[in-house]
């Protein structure tokens, strides 16, 4: 392997940024079918789930401003830039052609923001994203390079999945990937958030609670 | 170039999915936008190349030389062919460099040779950057895009590749390598340049790093590597000599790395370019290139300047005061375009000024006759219109001087304009090299 410890922080960032919008994609997009027959889309909910403390007017508001206000902190169109701009320094590391998936990810959901039927660009986003993921397995040579990729997207998808009560089963799955990925990786880990990931891992009773298992996960990796 | 035209937006889309970018800093806030790019190429022939390929390598093989010599013994100077003052009154003349002679004596090894071409046919070098020169990612990658967009244009014309320019520039960084990695050192990603960083890093083959992944130790540069840090042994800086080593430059950069200019001291890193060769392409050093390759080299030069007085001598004084108004000042210490002013778009008040300026400050300036340098056609709004445009040649010296058979053709987007450079809205074409 052939990078500096800063690039460890990228590698990762741009993993766990890239599952951010592909998530949230795939969740905005059902909440705006759902929102389209004037559905009760509880979206303060999903702001305190998502720790999101600006006001809304309206699930419709919501929809528009976390999708595609870059005024918003934590919007998807800035962490799709934090995608970006993590992917752009690591040119030479993931090569021009999987970077151009990540540039093509944000133009869609630039466009996205100003069609009258955005769900048909941010399929293209998700499949940007799915496309990146594809040219890090053929472009990226180095195992741990790529397995820091991976332990990014897995950190993000769990703790979507932790902060949105997803069913046991999809957190043990995450858990056994993020595991194996780990050791691949060289990364340093914190031991106590090690142990009670790992804890939660293999033993199917007295688990930790989830929002200790959370905030382990988030607390996993010394980057 | 039909094919390119009609391909002009599929060619454009291509540019974005790549991200070829450039920075611009305006209000203190950094902006990034695509480079304009134009696809009607500009095209020489070669034999007109082959006059162009050998008086740029004569040129910067003078233009090392007389580096070689002002960090040295200065025979230019005790043989009175350039006065002292314009070596030692430039700002990039860096006296922490006197008795330095970097690996294999090269302190330009890659130099963008601004040049355009007069309505007479006649080429004329406007600019030598020996420092950091930038560009030739644009055209490299342009080339790629456009053969991908338009094949049948490239089948039908008989162009010799540039894609090479990856594999140049890493023999450039192993001739010059005193024992270990390649690198490029960026400031980071808000460089305005930030896109040919990492692209020539790509295809090179070279590592790309910052001032935080490098460090110094025992008199040799590290790059910071998690299975172990590795020696570097050519450095190819992207960052101006003032912020490459705190300790010996402004202390206040934080982007440059402590104590690399004691290892560059010691033979232990080369870096490229050499720090201060800017006293080699001073607007104002410009004037004395002729007389510096009839020195060296013992030759008369194959490339003219564009006519240029200097203030600084009494009778070039005079006469550029009196034609004031039909000449182009640059002041020596600009660049990018800035500090470039056309005496002819000046009132009688300004031009009084800048008189008074000349006579205060005649070191400051040079005074050049406008050439009228050839318009090229560009696509604008599908139909082609005429605009003025350069061309950066770019030479590299390794074991030995080649000039890349491509080059960056910049053009000015306004039609009353002759500022090229792209932080002024200028734009960007591929240069064709026939065979």
């Amino acid at each position: 392997m052939d990078f500096a410890l800063s690039k460890n922080n990228r590698l990762f960032w741009m993993g766990r940024y890239s599952e951010r919008v592909y998530q949230g994609v795939l969740a905005v997009r059902d909440l705006q079918d759902q929102n389209l027959d004037g559905g009760n889309v509880d979206y303060q909910d999903l702001c305190r789930r998502l720790g999101i403390t600006q006001d809304f007017s309206d699930a419709s508001d919501f929809l528009n401003r976390y999708l595609f206000d870059r005024s918003l902190p934590d919007s998807l169109i800035c962490a799709a830039d934090a995608m970006l701009g993590n992917g752009m320094v690591l040119r030479e590391t993931i090569s021009s052609t999987t970077l151009s998936y990540l540039q093509m990810a944000v133009t869609a959901l630039e466009i996205a923001s100003t069609s009258a039927a955005s769900g048909v660009e941010l399929q293209l986003v998700l499949d940007d994203i799915m496309a990146f993921r594809g040219s890090c397995y053929e472009y990226v040579a180095d195992e741990a390079t790529r397995n820091i990729i991976k332990c990014g997207v897995s950190v993000e998808r769990l703790s979507i999945q932790l902060r949105f009560d997803e069913q046991e089963e999809k957190v043990d799955k995450e858990l056994h990937k993020l595991l194996n990925r780990l050791y691949k990786t060289h990364l340093s880990c914190r031991a106590p958030s090690l142990d009670l990931v790992t804890s939660y891992a293999f033993q199917k009773e007295d688990r930790p609670d989830r929002a200790t298992l959370l905030q382990s996960v988030e607390s996993l990796f010394q980057l | 170039m039909d094919g390119l035209m009609k391909n002009a937006d599929s060619i454009n889309r291509q540019l974005a999915r790549y991200g070829v970018k450039f920075g611009i800093y305006k209000n203190g806030q950094f902006h990034e936008r695509l480079f304009p790019f134009d696809p009607i190429p500009r095209v020489i022939a070669a034999e007109e190349w082959a006059t162009l390929e050998k008086g740029l390598i004569q040129r910067v093989d003078a233009l090392n030389a007389f580096l070689r010599d002002i960090y040295g013994k200065r025979h230019i100077i005790a043989d009175g062919v350039i006065p002292e003052d314009f070596v030692y009154l430039s700002s990039g003349y860096l006296p922490q460099c006197e008795g330095i002679v970097p690996p294999g004596g090269i302190y330009s090894h890659i130099s963008g040779i601004d040049l355009v071409k007069g309505k007479n046919g006649t080429w004329y070098i406007l600019e030598d950057n020996l420092r950091v020169p930038s560009g030739a990612s644009y055209p490299l990658i342009a080339r790629q895009l456009c053969r991908r967009c338009s094949p049948e244009t490239f089948r039908q014309n008989n162009v010799v590749d540039n894609r090479n320019y990856g594999n140049l520039l890493r023999e450039t960084m192993d001739a010059a390598n005193t024992g270990g990695i390649n690198v490029i050192f960026t400031p980071g990603r808000y460089n305005a340049a930030y896109f040919e960083h990492s692209y020539l890093a790509e295809r090179s083959g070279a590592v790309l790093a910052e001032s935080q992944d490098l460090y110094v130790k025992n008199n040799r540069l590290y790059y910071r590597s998690l299975e172990g840090d590795q020696q570097v042994g050519a450095l190819y800086r992207r960052i101006s000599d003032d912020y490459l080593d705190p300790l010996c430059f402004l202390p206040e950069s934080l982007i440059g790395i402590p104590n690399l200019m004691a290892v560059y001291r010691a033979g232990n890193v080369a870096i490229i370019n050499s720090p201060g060769n800017g006293v080699a392409d001073d607007k104002g050093i410009y004037y004395f290139v002729p007389k510096m390759i009839r020195y060296y080299l013992n030759q008369e030069p194959i490339l003219s300047n564009a006519p240029t007085y200097l203030p600084f001598y009494e009778e070039d004084r005079a006469y550029v005061l009196e034609h004031l108004d039909t000449l182009v000042i640059k002041d020596v210490a600009e660049a990018g375009g800035y500090g470039v002013v056309f005496g002819s778009g000046l009132s009688a008040e300004k031009l009084a000024e800048m008189r008074r300026t000349i006579l205060s400050e005649p070191r400051r300036f040079i005074a050049q006759e406008v050439v009228d340098f050839e318009d090229l056609p560009l696509l604008e709004g599908g139909s082609t219109v005429l605009r003025k445009a350069d061309l950066r040649a770019f030479v590299l010296t390794g074991k030995e001087t080649r000039v890349w058979p491509s080059g960056l053709t910049r053009f000015s987007r306004n039609p009353d304009s002759f500022i090229v450079n792209s932080s002024q809205g200028g734009g960007f074409k591929d240069t064709w090299i026939l065979r």
